[in-house]
């Protein structure tokens, strides 16, 4: 019975496909199409290990689709935030980095290169394989200077680019010049997407067809060059989503973001399961209603035209009453989420100021800021501006960040004019004015001057209460609420005396390059490390101190002890100088959620400021209840 | 048409004529431009509620209980507050109000607000302010601090509060006093160029005539935005921003008259070989004396109109500038930055009396209307 002899294997081989076959589901509208023979079966399409996602409430079901609002093109980074599929990723409670399109990765023990093992089988959404031809393509494209003018910083240490190299098929290092180990920290929460579809895109790049035909071709579709045919067809001017090219994200777009909504459909070949083995993502659509006016987002949240939304909403915690008392009617829930403003409203003093040389000694002097500060009823601006749910502090770091410091957030932030009056009367400001006004010591009125911008609501708010307070302590606040463009160009300048900032953007990530530290508080100190000390003013050792951590030494480890050590020196420093004083700021963002749309992660509040709000949260698990 | 050609009463028919046709016929122009005026009842009302709000202007530091920038601290969005004659207690002569107990509402981040019934703190009049915000100078020579109404307990919102606590009842008052002046200069420096320049432009013609156009082409073909946008960086940020506004109206009002300095000037061109223009003229009337007796007498009506129009404009556009630091803006209390900080989906739908002072805009934009429809049809008694 020699035909016999196979059976046991037969029937086994049988059952492993069957089992294999039975391990995976699919979406019933992919399932329709690959009936047809539209689509490959979804075993296919998978890679060899999907990323496998545990649910956070439950195992959820397939179909609908989900509302958001963004404000158009410039607003492409909304979506990026809301589908970016980074190399590794953070957990939603930021607290580990997890895998994501690579299954592993290694940093050297001298933490100078970060290896990347991708997952096999990886699909774009169009089926072409993904592998490290991509990554390379990526950053050919980033070294090509007709499209990315220059390379970005994150991928440059000391003014030298790392290298990126290809070990085999799936497998890919990046190599920085010195330690950079905290890089991959800024890719999972936040930073850039490392990999372009080369089978799609090479055909529109120099490097790979003839520049003479690629620019008749561009020309034959409107462009006067290849690059910006090349910048079109690959939507670098929106985040590198655009319609016709393939993604690796849960949703690929099929409108363009100027158009009144900006649908984006399934992803037949999207790499993760959950655990009972349903490919992802649950909701077939994504919808972006192009709204120009934040005001009319906040109508259609609280009328239940919107699904889920965060961005532009988030730090809106005045009208918290007004969501409250609407919840009904638009029938959502509020989530608190990892952001915020930590800084919250923060005044800063330009250290370099140069107009006037009387003022610039007032506002360099630390007792006179501390008067300032004493002045400030935070109290009564948390309850006006945040109502009530703010966090009073300097806010140089997040309340919750291991290296928070109370007694340095804290310091100089109780409400006391007597003792504020107390501390100018003993520098000397002794002289008033007919209007109770204090004299400088050359007679004039003491007048400070502080720029907002017309952007930030809050900055002409918190002016109108901050210049009665110092009105209460004899000194005029003239408060300059312009422009946003004119109030950066004027900082950049150094035209500025005092202005608004949030500090949340340049303190927190300290994975962050720190070019943006020095520029608010003193733009001739940024100057001058621009310049390696060609242009500007020395900042005094402080300040170089704080730019060493930020550039050289924080960006050279990812333990996260050193780094909270980092992080108190800092708020140290930056406290013993009162180069800003904070008087309210809100550590978590609010997030508004259809009562009925599941598995979004509850109120997670982490140390982070930045993370890629909602991706983190994992949409593709969203499903409709 | 003014001075419209009537025939002069034959002798015959002077005893036919009543006593009140004869009123008409001898009156001036003033004085028949006066009856056909009163006779307009809407006209008569919107210019006694217009005189008003100019006398509400002037005072309004006497009649607002507070001062614009006085801080209800921690009485934020306070609903407009009922003033009362009588409750469960009975009836009194002496209005009053109950005062307020306010709870913060933890689960809704709402302030709650309930009437404690079973109080009263009476309105008295005449008194003093509760605070140094209140203190003010009348015309900018008497400081006092005595307010027509006010409560000993507490304090009196008739409009509520806005979001910090303030009256909003008190800021429509201080309110009225930019929103009703400052632009109006403008206004009527743009209405004085342009009957001057117009006028001469018209009347002349010639070389003048062509000098005074191209120089009008010239001017409105200047850009505004790049103009506006370089005296903003011009302009010290320490200056207050009503003198700035004021400043920057009456360079508008240099640009604003050229519209109507050619309007006056097709008017006059029309009117200037009139019959009755060219009677004077060859009955020896002196040339400033035809046109201020006959030819502007007679285009007024087209002036009381266009300057209507212009009115409600001006107090919209208060703001419209103020992304260049150049507008009215905060902290400067007016109508138009009331309006602006009220203009989001929170106001109008948990504080709805920050609106306010829009229904002030609307009530001196109509009375102005209507005011001005009066005064046109007064302007032109002549006519139908």
């Amino acid at each position: 019975m020699r035909s016999y002899r196979f059976l046991p294997v037969v029937l086994l081989l049988v059952l492993v496909i069957s089992a294999t076959a039975a391990a995976y589901q699919e979406a019933p509208t992919l399932a329709a199409k690959v009936a047809k023979g539209e689509l490959p079966p979804v075993e296919e399409r998978l890679p060899e290990n999907p990323l496998v996602i545990e649910p956070i409430e439950e195992v959820g079901t397939y179909g609908g689709l989900i509302r958001m609002a963004h404000r158009g093109p410039s607003d492409a980074t909304g979506y990026y935030r809301t589908v970016r599929e980074p190399l590794v990723n953070y957990n939603p409670s930021l607290t580990q980095i997890q895998p994501n399109l690579a299954e592993r990765w290694e940093v050297s023990e001298d933490g100078t290169t970060i290896t990347y093992y991708l997952r096999k089988g990886l699909k774009w959404s169009d089926g072409h394989p993904f592998t490290t031809e991509d990554v390379l393509f990526w950053w050919e494209v980033q070294n090509t200077p007709e499209i990315v003018p220059t390379i970005p910083g994150a991928f440059v240490r000391d003014g030298v680019p790392c290298e990126v190299i290809a070990i085999d098929e799936y497998t890919v290092a990046f190599k920085f010049p010195v330690p950079a180990a905290a890089h991959i920290n800024w890719i999972a929460a936040g930073g850039a997407e490392t990999f372009l579809p080369k089978h799609y895109l090479s055909q529109f790049h120099k490097n790979y067809v003839d520049e003479e035909t690629l620019n008749q071709m561009a020309k034959a579709e409107g462009f006067n060059t290849w690059y910006e045919l090349f910048m079109e067809k690959a939507g670098a001017n929106t985040q590198w989503r655009a319609v016709g090219m393939p993604v690796m994200d849960a949703w690929v777009i099929t409108t363009n973001f100027d158009d009144p909504i900006l649908i984006s459909e399934r992803n037949p070949y999207y790499f993760k399961v959950d655990t009972a083995g349903n490919q992802l993502p649950y909701v077939d659509t994504l919808h972006r209603i192009l709204v120009e006016d934040i005001e009319v987002m906040k109508l259609q949240l609280i009328n239940g035209q919107l699904d889920y939304i965060t961005r532009h909403l988030w730090t809106t915690y005045g009208d918290l009453p007004m969501y409250m008392a609407y919840q009904q009617q638009g029938d959502y829930r509020i989530i608190r989420t990892n952001g915020g403003t930590p800084g919250g409203i923060n005044i800063m003093f330009n250290a370099t100021y140069k107009a006037d040389p009387v003022i610039a000694e007032l506002i360099n002097n630390i007792e006179f800021k501390k008067a300032l500060s004493y002045a400030i009823d935070r109290e009564e601006i948390n309850n006006v501006r945040f109502s009530g749910l703010g966090n009073i502090g300097h806010g140089h770091f997040h309340p919750q960040h291991p290296g928070y410091v109370e007694e340095v957030d804290k310091a100089y932030t109780e409400y006391n004019p007597e003792l504020a009056n107390k501390i100018l009367d003993d520098l000397g400001l002794t002289a008033r004015d007919s209007e109770g006004y204090r004299l400088r010591p050359d007679g004039q009125r003491l007048t400070l001057i502080i720029d907002g911008s017309t952007h930030h609501l809050h900055h002409a708010a918190a002016g109108e209460l901050i210049q009665s307070y110092w009105k209460d302590i004899g000194i005029r606040l003239v408060v300059n609420i312009i422009d946003r463009g004119l109030w950066e160009a004027k900082r950049e300048a150094n035209e500025h005396m005092l202005t608004f900032a949030d500090l949340a953007d340049p303190l927190i990530p300290l994975e962050q390059s720190g070019h943006q530290i020095t520029y608010v508080i003193a733009p001739l100190w940024e100057q001058w490390f621009q310049s390696n000390g060609a242009q500007g003013e020395e900042p005094p050792e402080d300040a170089k101190r704080i730019m060493e951590i930020y550039t050289v030494l924080a960006p050279a480890t990812a333990d996260d002890d050193v780094r909270a050590a980092y992080v108190r020196e800092i708020a140290e420093i930056w406290g013993r100088n009162l180069w800003t004083i904070g008087t309210v700021g809100v550590p978590f963002n609010l997030s508004f959620a259809k009562n009925n749309l599941r598995n979004i992660p509850g109120d997670y509040v982490g140390a982070h400021s930045h993370p890629a709000n909602p991706a983190i949260y994992q949409p593709y698990q969203w499903f409709w209840k | 048409m003014a001075r419209k050609k009537i025939p002069a009463p034959a002798a015959d028919t002077a005893e036919a004529l009543s006593t009140t046709e004869e009123k008409i016929f001898y009156a001036s122009q003033w004085r028949l431009m006066w009856w056909k005026f009163r006779k307009h009842k809407v006209a008569v009302i919107a210019g006694f509620v217009i005189a008003l709000m100019y006398l509400g202007a002037i005072f309004a530091p006497f009649i607002a209980p507070y001062g614009p920038t006085h801080r209800d601290r921690g009485n934020i969005y306070v609903p407009p507050q009922k003033i009362r004659f009588w409750d469960e207690n009975g009836f009194s002569l002496r209005p009053f109000i109950h005062p307020l107990k306010v709870t913060t509402d933890w689960e809704t981040f709402q302030k709650v607000y309930t009437e404690d019934t079973s109080r009263r703190i009476y309105i008295r009049f005449f008194v003093r302010g509760k605070s140094n915000d209140d203190q003010y100078k009348l015309f900018g020579l008497f400081k006092s601090n005595i307010h027509l109404f006010g409560v000993d307990e507490g304090y009196i919102h008739l409009f509520g509060t806005d979001d910090l606590g303030r009256d909003v009842f008190s800021r429509v008052m201080y309110g009225g006093q930019i929103s009703m002046s400052i632009g109006l200069a403008g206004v009527f420096l743009s209405l004085i160029l342009g009957l001057i320049l117009g006028g001469i432009s018209g009347y002349y013609g010639g070389v003048v005539d062509n000098i005074i156009q191209r120089l009008i082409e010239v001017i409105r073909s200047f850009p505004q935005i790049p103009l506006w946008m370089a005296l903003s960086a011009a302009i010290p940020p320490d200056i207050s921003p009503k003198l700035v506004y004021f400043g920057i109206t009456i360079i508008l009002s240099f640009i604003g008259w050229t519209a109507l300095g050619r309007q006056i000037r097709s008017k006059v061109l029309a009117l200037k070989n009139e019959d009755f223009i060219v009677a004077a003229r060859l009955a020896g009337t002196s040339e400033p004396k035809i046109i201020l007796t006959h030819l502007i007498p007679s285009f007024m009506s087209h002036v009381i109109a266009s300057l209507t129009l212009s009115i409600p404009s001006m107090i919209l556009a208060e703001t419209s500038l103020s992304f260049l630091g150049i507008g009215l803006r905060a902290p400067v209390v007016s109508w138009g930055v009331m309006l602006q900080q009220a203009q989001n989906v929170h106001t109008i739908s948990m504080a709805p009396w920050l609106l306010i002072p829009g229904v002030f805009v609307i009530i001196y934009v109509l009375a102005f209307n209507f005011l001005g429809d009066g005064l046109r049809d007064a302007a032109d008694p002549y006519g139908n």
